[in-house]
């Protein structure tokens, strides 16, 4: 079975050398990118390794702590990482692995369940998140055996139900084929991002809902305990094993149960996607206006909008805002600098929308190559289209901003454009700052994405520096500037570069 | 310089109306097509090993020859997508190694399978295609409307292209080839998949363009339709132009009644498939 895997893998990565025009145009590169690449104990072995240094970093931490409420709680924010790499990988690389038709040689091959062979697939992609989480799974297993056993498998627990939902969104929203776009397409998409985005806040809604529990009963409060139910915080519980061991026995019967039908229902949704058809129709083609860079990004929206599965990448930093503007909310007291904390953090992790957006293509940049296409032109639509969504995140973050603070609200509607646009800028400069006139798709993995958040962090200092000197209203106006020269440079650059 | 759509396809009865098309002003120098030395290698492996050709104003040249030849590659080069290791090559007297951008603008290209984007629909991708070709509007609807009632796809203009069958998505595939009126076309194999109507009509649209001036490169396995609209033929075997000429140049050089005979005579292949089908008639 695993030989089958291993040639997926194979044809999956040979797929991403050869759509990198960093590689491709250079038949020395290219080998060696093969080479490395189809190697999957290498790739994935030295992937570990690049994120062994952020996990020594978290392990430290725990190494000296002498409270046990300090460990779980650090290790309850470390859980957080498997499970998320679990949801993301699985909704999102699965999409691309299906858009190349890595599948398609096997839907003729009598296999029962031929989607177990994606499970394994991407269960590959998702070892080096274990790098980050292991050193300091070991400091706890050092200090308390039992403890850290039990906080291991929550991290096993934790990537097994990131990828069994993972798999949910990808089963309900990624793999179904609507016929005819229809008038309520758009509509329909819409609740479907919203169920989405309800989908992933589910575990913080638990948490909410817990405490409202605990402080309505005490009944259920004492039944409860003072320990959540819910992962990432069901990880306290290591230190109760008894208990701990109930519960992961349970959600290991939940999540089992659900993988095992949902695994089922992929593979025959692979082998044939639920068509939506409607009535046919006759009609006749309306040309819509825009150019080359308004068609490339209406292009890109159009198709994130529709592969809900794929939009799972840009709502990332929802995922860590969203805590925050509940807070914000519940307190009743969302100030101006809170709000600004916000649309930095949210701008910043936009910058996880780099691996989606380059999906984007797939098989299809080839048709893209015989357009007469600029990879400046390109670049730019790629930034644009990145920074569309989590720029009307922020929007909406705005909105909230000015129900608290009314018209002030608006000193911080240019960061709500200017923040994304210069993550993605920054982003789409480090993919596409190869001299070659083709357009390419490069290899994005995770020690890719680890740079640029440190790119994209540095550029934010520089843009917080003055809010931090200065004081919120004095520092915007320098901040703004500098956001200005910063993304005059970066559309420059792009444009030389091409 | 407009053309008259009606007289090419009146006697097919697909129901088409007079539309009068400006052609695009594209400076041309010498032929639409030289090919010089050209040379293509993936890695140590020789795709392309050293073929020229010329492909006039107004001509449909055939490129033949048997799969893994070199056909494709070639061709890919001739658009713009693909950069030669080694030559010189000229299209509409644009050097492709220079300025591939420029040779995609003039060049409509028709893959062997049609590689579309499935989430998107006809209209989208026309739209889509129409903007970064910058392709005035009116120009576009005029296009787009002729082309999506000869191919008879009006139905399937708002579905998506995943769902499309192959055949249909190849006609999409056709017509976005065809919107920016381009000066030379280059089609790899583009009838496969065609409904025997849909290829006539394609058929007869090329031997329009022909008279307009235009340059077509063609290439298929269909030797009887390649004999029927080509002016001539070059034959490529290990990526090498092993024979060129009109048909009955090369009939008449190789001693044969037709063209199936002449190209397995020149791959030296007629021996080797008159002994396979003696095994498989001795094995089954």
């Amino acid at each position: 079975m695993f030989e089958i895997v291993k040639i997926l893998y194979r044809e999956l990565h040979y797929q991403i050398v050869k759509r990198n025009p960093l590689v491709a145009n250079n038949e020395r590169r290219f080998r060696k990118q093969l080479k490395t690449s189809l190697n999957m104990k290498r790739s994935v072995g030295m992937q570990s390794i690049a994120f062994l240094a952020f996990g020594a970093m978290s392990a430290m931490g725990i190494a000296i702590s002498p409270e046990k409420y300090v460990i779980t709680s650090l290790l309850a924010s470390l859980a957080l990482i498997p499970f998320i790499f679990g949801i993301y990988v699985t909704a999102v690389q699965s999409s691309y692995v299906l858009s190349l038709g890595l599948f398609e040689p096997l839907k003729v091959l009598p296999l029962r369940v031929g989607a177990l062979y994606l499970s394994e697939l991407l269960s590959i992609d998702l070892i080096p998140s274990f790098s980050i989480v292991l050193p300091s799974i070991l400091v706890v297993i050092v200090k308390y055996p039992i403890s850290g056993i039990l906080a291991l498998l929550w991290m096993i627990l934790g990537v097994f139900i990131g990828h069994t939902l993972g798999l949910l969104i990808l089963t309900f929203f990624g793999l179904k084929v609507s016929q005819r776009k229809g008038r309520g397409h758009s509509l329909k998409n819409l609740f479907k991002i919203f169920a989405l985005m309800l989908y992933m806040g589910v575990f913080y809604v638990m948490t909410y809902a817990q405490n409202y529990i605990r402080a309505h009963s005490e009944y259920l409060a004492s039944f409860m305990g003072r320990y959540s139910l819910a992962y990432p915080f069901t990880i306290a519980s290591i230190f109760e094993p008894f208990k701990s061991f109930l519960l992961l026995a349970v959600y290991s019967v939940i999540f089992g149960s659900i993988y095992v039908v949902v695994i089922r229902r992929t593979w025959s949704k692979i082998i044939e996607p639920e068509v939506i058809s409607s009535a046919q129709k006759f009609s006749k083609f309306r040309p819509s206006k825009g150019g080359s860079l308004f068609a490339l990004v209406s292009k890109d929206l159009r198709i994130i909008f529709r592969k809900t599965a794929m939009l799972t990448g840009f709502l990332v930093p929802l995922y860590f805002a969203l805590p925050q503007l509940i807070m914000g909310i519940q307190s009743g007291n969302f100030a101006l600098s809170d709000a600004t904390a916000l649309f930095f953090t949210v701008g910043f992790m936009s910058t996880a929308g780099a691996d989606a957006i380059l999906k984007v293509e797939g098989k299809t940049l080839d048709f893209l190559r015989t357009l007469p296409l600029k990879k400046g032109t390109y670049a730019l639509s790629k930034a644009l289209s990145m920074s569309t969504v989590p720029s009307i995140i922020l929007l909406l973050v705005l909105g909230v901003t000015y129900y608290f603070n009314g018209i002030k609200a608006v000193y911080l509607l240019p960061y709500a454009l200017m923040l994304p646009l210069t993550s993605s800028l920054i982003v789409m400069l480090y993919f596409f700052h190869y001299k070659a006139e083709e357009i390419g798709i490069s290899e994005v993995n995770f020690g890719h994405i680890i740079v640029l958040f440190i790119i994209v962090g540095v550029a934010y200092a520089l843009l917080g520096a003055p809010l931090v000197l200065l004081g919120l209203l004095k520092g915007l106006p320098l901040s703004y500037g500098i956001d200005a020269i910063l993304i005059a440079v970066l559309l420059y650059a792009l444009g030389v570069s091409r | 310089m407009g053309f008259n759509f009606v007289s090419t396809f009146e006697h097919l009865n697909v129901g088409v109306t007079f539309i009068k098309l400006s052609v695009l002003h594209i400076p041309t120098v010498g032929g639409m097509i030289e090919v010089e030395g050209l040379v293509k290698k993936f890695g140590s492996k020789v795709a392309v090993n050293g073929i020229s050709f010329t492909v006039h104003d107004g001509e449909i040249y055939g490129l033949l020859g048997p799969n893994g030849s070199g056909k494709s590659t070639t061709m890919k080069i001739l658009s713009g997508i693909l950069r030669p290791t080694r030559g010189r090559v000229l299209v509409g007297g644009i050097n492709v190694a220079k300025d591939p951008i420029r040779v995609k603008e003039i060049v409509g290209y028709v893959p062997e399978t049609p590689v579309l984007y499935e989430s998107l629909t006809p209209s989208e991708l026309f739209n889509f295609v129409g903007g970064i070709r910058g392709i005035p509007k009116d120009k576009l609807e005029d296009r787009v409307n002729y082309f999506v009632r000869a191919f008879e796809i009006e139905e399937y203009l708002e579905q998506f292209i995943g769902t499309l069958s192959f055949g249909t998505q190849q006609k999409v595939s056709l017509i976005t080839a065809l919107l920016h009126d381009p000066k030379i076309l280059v089609m790899d194999e583009s009838m496969n998949g065609l409904d025997p109507k849909s290829a006539r009509i394609l058929r007869e649209l090329l031997i329009e363009f022909k008279r307009q001036g235009k340059s077509i490169v063609f290439s298929t396995h269909v030797l009887p339709l390649a004999e029927m609209i080509c002016d001539r033929v070059g034959v490529i075997y290990q990526g090498n132009i092993i024979a060129e000429g009109t048909i009955e140049e090369l009939k008449s050089k190789a001693h044969e009644e037709n063209l199936e005979d002449v190209f397995l005579k020149l791959t030296e292949s007629k021996d080797e498939v008159y002994n396979i089908v003696q095994a498989l008639k001795e094995a089954l």
